[in-house]
């Protein structure tokens, strides 16, 4: 009897604790505590008490929850997210207008193109100093690009096809001459990676025979708006703080100091912003932010980028050669399914290989292609497959749901059309690898693509030249139309915007009439941000830049 | 003893050479071009070629073997393609992060689990039994990085009570470096205020470790105590009237420990690699967070210094085992 009770008396304890659990663990979030205001930095002396603020002095101080380690702080060096934190502390000749593609003046305040288009000078800003107290001069820039040319890396392979020579004509003004025409130069100039100024005294002081790559990794010397305070690797965090002789000066409200934090998981960073640990988070997944709306304290930052999602197509396999086959693809794409269920609505139309806020895309009404599973049928029949019959492989990036979801959702439609479709899920590497020689490519590839650099032969270039063939680019269809490629050549030696524009437009219906990769649609950037960060704005272009001088807090 | 100690510690190089053959093939292996994933996302196929030439990824295998071996031998790790660093500052610098976490662990995994079980053996078939043996029974189902997160969710989410994660606040300078583990270094700079934050940083992390581990020593203990109450020999002892504290811990206690310390030692290597899961939920910046990294981003020398490490690691507990049956039991000769 004292068993069979103590038994039941177990089991019911058991049960009781489960539901306490989930009862705690599902209920609403509390409100969003307030962050104290002062932090008192601790030491090893004995610290004094915070004292009492009459009136509310708003710490300046950003507080960011990053979602990727910093790996180096050299900005020839430098190729990923990490370039947010070396746009704070270098800068470039010429930048883009905050949340713009518009290139406006940075340290050169003003330039002329020759009427070849082979020669740019630039007149660079009086009084500016880099943190090291060293004054911008020309040589100073001249020594920053040969650098970053003979480094290599980063985007220097877009200069090699075009700068011949770097010449200094006077301490105020360099000259840039162009081997060829190249019309996308200055937007190249606004990149940031590489482009970036470095201290030529710094450069001198550390040159040694890696050419200030170590020192470089773990210093900075910029002209940037902030300086380093400190990075500490071990507790990943970096710490930067405002550059007293900045050349735009501090008046007025600017975020003062910035506090970057790696964290490794999602459901992390979004738990420390409702908390108000961090003022913003990264990266955080669509059902995630979802689930950020209405929390007090808590908003959304969200604006289409130049990011765009597509299904590469397999333009040179099984039945994918032909077109009529891939534009029935294209009619068997949910994209309202996608955009609801992937991306929780936030997903942006794409129309053609451009993004809508790239002054060169194509109006959406030249684009055909929506969800008609009539039309596929029709497609199929009229390309010798009334009745589907053949497999399709299929490879996803690991790690990233959008991917695979939308793996699924066209293997369900094309399911209805009695094609079959494999879906494989490899590590990223491991992709890159698969779609690098035409024996081993899959016959569809969701992937994410962006522009380098901001000018629309970017991304055209990238996804359609036959010089980007498989993995040389991105030119994962391997797609190759002759017309293509020569028009392509032409719209980087014209620099005449109206005649580019015609040239795009051509190239952009070359793209939607071949029907070489689908056109899912345009990703949104969501930050979530407290409501006490104002005047962030995100560059559509360059993702990662964060226009911490322009923020404040309040 | 000694001789016994000498000889265990002189065959270390030779397996750590055997292990290290293994490693290099498999590593290899992976798939995927570290080439490119330095050269950036975009970057084209002569950016990747350069930096292959650079990090000497071009030669054949057997001389890149080679070569990593005879830097091996003179202390050189090599350097770390993620981070851009000495593989052997990396590690310096991550790795008393993991220990310090790992023997928290243990520690919390000791002073819980055998207690309980005691406790348990005990009291058997009555409701703190029960409770003991559903803890355990929740420890070993519940999976590691399910229970992090719900312990992060309450505790820190609804009740504030204990910080998200790190090793410290995030604008806290942490204690001078001597040995790298806070627990330590705080207390040696007499600085009261680290060591409290090191401790509440260490709470979750090290609880959610050792949850597991607690419940299997546990139940270890347990049944290790139940089967050796049951002997003549304690029955002796209680015919002569000893008092049952002194039956228990004098006795029975030291009998029991021995398989419990087998499993303890066998656990402490599932705690190693139940700390890479902690360290991702709790942003623990120790060696599970590095070689999750090295991993995902094809980092050949990491990935190398990393496993060459947590090898030697379970070679040095497994001689730790070892000479502790020596020193608990006096059966046991060298």
């Amino acid at each position: 009897m004292k068993r069979k009770l103590s038994r039941i008396g177990s089991s019911s304890l058991a049960i009781l604790m489960m539901i306490v659990l989930v009862v705690t663990a599902c209920g609403p979030a509390p409100a969003a505590t307030q962050v104290p205001a002062a932090q008192p930095t601790a030491t090893t002396e004995p610290v004094t008490a915070p004292t009492q603020e009459p009136a509310p002095v708003v710490d300046q101080t950003l507080r960011v929850a990053l979602d990727v380690d910093v790996a180096s702080l050299d900005p020839a060096v430098v190729f990923n997210l990490t370039m947010r934190i070396t746009y704070l502390l270098y800068e470039g000749l010429v930048t883009l207008k905050p949340g713009t593609t518009e290139i406006v003046p940075g340290l050169a305040t003003s330039w002329d193109i020759s009427a070849d288009g082979m020669t740019y000078t630039f007149h660079l800003r009086e009084g500016v100093k880099f943190h090291d107290g060293t004054p911008l001069t020309a040589q100073a820039v001249k020594k920053s690009f040969d650098r970053f040319i003979e480094i290599g890396q980063t985007v220097a392979w877009l200069f090699k096809d075009s700068l011949a020579a770097t010449n200094v004509i006077d301490d105020l003004t360099i000259e840039f001459k162009l081997s060829r025409p190249y019309a996308p130069f200055l937007a190249l100039l606004t990149s940031v990676a590489g482009c970036l100024i470095i201290s030529p005294t710094a450069l001198d002081a550390h040159w040694g025979d890696d050419m200030a790559k170590g020192w470089l990794f773990d210093h900075e010397a910029g002209t940037g708006p902030y300086k380093l305070e400190s990075w500490d690797p071990g507790q990943q965090t970096i710490t930067l703080v405002k550059f007293d002789d900045y050349w735009k000066g501090w008046e007025g409200k600017h975020i003062e100091k910035i506090v970057g934090r790696y964290v490794v998981e999602t459901s992390t960073r979004k738990l420390m912003l409702e908390k108000g640990e961090v003022d913003m988070a990264y990266d955080l997944n669509p059902d995630e932010t979802k689930s950020l709306e209405g929390v007090e304290g808590v908003t959304v930052v969200e604006e289409p980028t130049q990011r765009i999602f597509v299904v590469f197509l397999n333009n040179q396999k099984g039945p994918l050669k032909d077109v009529k086959v891939r534009q029935a693809m294209a009619y068997a794409l949910d994209y309202d399914g996608i955009r609801d269920h992937v991306y929780n609505g936030k997903l942006a139309p794409l129309c053609g290989p451009l993004p809508p806020s790239d002054p060169n895309s194509l109006p959406c009404d030249r684009v055909p292609y929506k969800l008609d599973v009539e039309k596929a049928k029709q497609l199929l029949a009229e390309a010798g497959y009334p009745d589907g019959g053949f497999t399709l492989e299929a490879t996803v990036m690991e790690g990233d749901f959008a991917f695979k979801k939308t793996a699924e959702i066209l293997q369900a439609q094309l399911a209805e059309l009695k094609i079959k479709v494999n879906i494989t899920e490899l590590a990223w590497t491991a992709e890159w690898e698969q779609i690098g020689s035409l024996e081993t490519a899959p016959d569809l590839i969701p992937l994410r693509n962006y522009p380098d650099f901001a000018d629309s032969s970017s991304l055209m270039g990238n996804q359609y030249a036959s010089a980007a063939w498989g993995n040389l680019g991105w030119n994962l269809s391997y797609y190759k139309n002759d017309r293509f490629d020569e028009l392509m050549k032409q719209v980087t030696e014209t620099t005449d915007p109206v005649k580019r524009h015609a040239m795009f437009e051509e190239m952009g219906q070359l793209a939607v009439d071949d029907m070489a990769n689908i056109f899912v649609g345009t990703l949104i950037n969501q930050v979530s941000q407290r409501t006490s960060v104002k005047g962030y704005k995100m560059n559509p272009v360059y993702i990662p830049i964060l226009n911490a001088y322009e923020m404040f807090k309040e | 003893m000694l001789f016994y100690m000498m000889r265990r510690l002189l065959v270390i190089p030779f397996i750590l050479l055997g292990v290290s053959v293994v490693l290099f093939v498999l590593t290899h292996m992976m798939p995927g071009d570290p080439a490119k994933v330095m050269a950036g996302e975009h970057a084209p196929q002569q950016t990747v070629e350069l930096i292959r030439k650079e990090f000497g990824l071009d030669k054949p295998l057997p001389e890149q073997y080679r070569i990593y071996i005879s830097n091996l031998l003179h202390g050189n790790l090599g350097i770390a393609t993620v981070t851009r660093r000495r593989v052997s500052e990396d590690l310096g610098l991550y790795f008393p992060a993991t220990i310090e976490l790992t023997l928290v662990a243990i520690i919390l995994t000791v002073l819980m689990g055998v207690p309980l079980g005691v406790l348990s053996a005990t009291k058997k078939d009555t409701a703190l039994d029960h409770l003991v043996r559903f803890t355990a029974l929740s420890g070993v189902s519940l999976p590691i990085f399910w229970l992090g997160l719900i312990l992060q969710l309450v505790l820190y989410g609804k009740l504030g009570l204990l910080p998200i994660g790190g090793r410290l606040d995030v604008e806290f300078l942490p204690p001078p470096h001597v040995t790298g583990f806070f627990t330590v270094d705080s207390l040696l700079a007499l600085n009261m205020k680290a060591f409290g934050q090191t401790l509440t940083h260490l709470a979750l992390p090290a609880f959610t470790l050792a949850f597991s581990s607690l419940a299997v020593v546990s139940r270890m203990t347990r049944s290790s105590m139940l089967e050796i109450l049951a002997q003549d020999y304690i029955r002796t002892a209680q015919a002569k009237g000893l008092a049952q504290r002194t039956i228990l811990y004098r006795h029975a206690l030291k009998n029991a420990v021995i398989p419990t310390l087998t499993v303890i030692g066998l656990q402490a290597g599932a705690l190693l690699s139940g700390a890479f899961l902690v360290e991702a939920i709790f942003n623990w910046p120790g060696l599970g967070l590095y070689t999750m990294r090295a991993i995902t981003r094809v980092d050949y020398p990491a990935i190398m210094g990393t496993s060459l490490l947590i090898t030697l690691v379970f070679i040095v507990i497994n001689l730790v085992v070892d000479l502790l049956y020596g020193l608990i039991d006096p059966r046991i000769r060298f």
